[in-house]
């Protein structure tokens, strides 16, 4: 069984389909990249699998259990986490802070815990935090920002790692701490959103396009790349604006 | 170096607190006694609006409620100061719980709107219902408790309240509230049941709001529909405001000097305070946005 499998996944907006009849799935461990040009949907199937939006069709399995209603607290506490794709954290609280309030995935309770000050050691070292630890998460520059929405998603403990964009507007180092981080992850099934296409590459074990609310092919990279039609709608013209 | 100067201005606060029925008249201790209800108010304020960022202009109707219902219960059910303090409190909490749970569902401009309308609605009301409430007149109470003892009183509830607040909100719990005003939707990313936050901080609130109403009963001893009205929830946000949302030392410091400010100054000029309060209220979130604590807090850090 897969950990999540997406079947006639379907979001209308006043009349337009943003989605449509989208069918995926996602094994344990597995990282699932989705690519496809501005506006084929790729948030909004995040927003879905997340729990943000409900889906005007279609349905939704997490590890055996139909979510599509599940508000976003509950998806999370099944073992769902996201990144944003513009940083989105408690920018008044320190990192420390924000890394607490996740670990905690919401249980509230008037003592923290044992082992929750170690975890949050780890999590800064993953990251690599550990010196900032005590800023205040909007002093923090745009590149730690990403690895802090990131430090904040994984505090969660996953079954399953959506990540949004999260390579956007890092320079080239940064970006390259980014993927090696992403691809130690073990433990977790990941769907990724990216536009970066060499990051695509280097990391996904099989990619979806999308375009215009529909699947347009689904394989290993090898296969993606080699695809003709998504050549001339997505890769090409990508690859042109790298 | 912070910790032991906010330790200090506290400890001395609070030791000259604790002596000042020893050389204060009776007048003057009743005003600080009414003072520390009407701070009690504005840390209540501050866990709503300081720390999970809901913005009520409704919460007179908890003071005034719990005032009211501590009243009746001393006029009409013969209980005791205790008893009815503890009725005014169950009458509260439920009342708060209530109302909140049709309130939390609705967010920013709807939800200051829809707790000014409560007020006015509960105002209007008491004023009716003149059987229940006195009417215009109010309800006036004996409490027998000596000006000194009734200081102490409130001295103790806040004192224990402050440090319970100044506790809790360092709890994953009060953490959670902070995520709630920080960035709702994140909280709800991070497995936080938003809605239950929101009711919780709000029920809370409304309980503490009731418990400041009782001893505000208690000093005054007496209440009048005014107290349920949307101007007596004005009260702790401009306090708050003034001292400082957010840091529970601000609230109880702003309520200290704007209501001292407005005894001494309507003294002397009695039409005048509303304005010159104004005018320092202007001043202060002119010059000190994070209000009087932060600005101190600023300083501090400077060091």
């Amino acid at each position: 069984m897969a950990l999540l499998a997406v079947e006639g996944l379907a979001k209308r907006f006043d009349g337009f389909f943003a989605l449509r009849g989208v069918d995926l799935a996602v094994e344990e461990e597995e990282l699932l990249a989705v690519i496809g040009p501005n506006g084929a949907g790729k948030t909004t199937l995040l927003n879905l699998i997340g729990g943000e939006l409900s889906p005007t069709e279609g349905q939704i399995t997490f590890r055996g259990r139909r979510i599509e209603r599940l508000p976003v607290y509950k998806r999370v506490r099944l073992g769902i986490a996201r990144t944003f794709q513009i940083a989105n954290f408690f920018p008044a609280l320190s990192v420390n802070e924000n890394l607490r309030a996740a670990l905690r995935r919401g249980r509230l309770g008037l003592r923290w815990g044992r082992g929750v000050a170690e975890r949050v050691e780890e999590v800064l070292k993953l990251v690599g935090l550990e010196k900032k630890q005590d800023t205040k998460a909007a002093e923090l520059s745009h590149g730690e920002q990403r690895l802090l929405e990131l430090g904040l998603a994984l505090s969660l403990e996953p079954k399953l790692l959506l990540l949004d964009e999260p390579t956007a507007g890092l320079s080239l180092a940064e970006r390259e701490h980014l993927v090696e981080l992403i691809r130690g992850l073990g433990g977790m099934g990941i769907i990724l959103i990216e536009h970066d296409i060499g990051t695509v590459l280097e990391l996904a074990a099989r990619i979806i396009v999308l375009h215009r609310g529909r699947v347009l092919a689904a394989g290993p990279p090898a296969e993606i790349k080699g695809d003709e039609q998504v050549q001339g709608i997505y890769l090409g013209r990508s690859d042109a604006e790298a | 170096m912070r910790v032991r100067i906010g330790r200090l201005l506290g400890g001395g606060a609070l030791a000259l607190a604790c002596s000042a029925p020893f050389y204060l008249g009776p007048f003057a201790l009743y005003l600080l006694a009414e003072i520390l209800a009407w701070g009690l108010f504005a840390l209540a304020f501050d866990l709503l609006y300081g720390y999970a960022g809901m913005l009520s202009l409704g919460q007179s109707v908890f003071f005034g409620v719990g005032a009211y219902a501590a009243a009746l219960g001393l006029l009409h059910s013969g209980l005791g100061g205790g008893a009815a303090l503890f009725l005014a409190l169950g009458v509260t909490t439920l009342l708060s719980l209530g109302l909140g749970t049709l309130l939390v569902r609705v967010r920013s401009h709807g939800f200051i709107v829809l707790t000014l309308a409560l007020a006015v609605i509960f105002y209007l009301a008491a004023l009716n219902l003149r059987g229940l409430t006195g009417g215009d007149d109010g309800l006036s109470v004996s409490v027998p408790l000596t000006p000194r003892w009734d200081y102490f009183v409130n001295l103790a509830a806040v004192v224990i309240v402050f440090g319970g607040a100044r506790w809790l909100v360092r709890t994953p719990l009060g953490l959670a509230l902070q995520l709630v005003r920080e960035n709702p939707r994140r909280a709800a990313s991070l497995g936080y049941g938003v809605g239950s936050l929101r009711l919780l901080a709000f029920t809370l609130s409304g309980l503490l709001s009731g418990l400041a109403g009782v001893l505000y009963l208690y000093t005054a001893q007496f209440v009048s529909p005014e107290l349920l009205d949307w101007p007596t929830a004005a009260n702790p946000l401009i306090w708050t405001l003034f001292g400082g949302a957010g840091t529970l030392s601000g609230p109880l410091l702003g309520t200290g000097i704007l209501l001292l400010a407005r005894e001494w100054l309507s003294s002397w000029w009695s039409y005048g305070y509303p304005i010159l309060v104004g005018i320092l209220i202007i001043l202060v979130v002119r010059f000190a946005p994070q209000g009087l604590w932060g600005l101190t807090k600023r300083w501090r850090s400077l060091r």
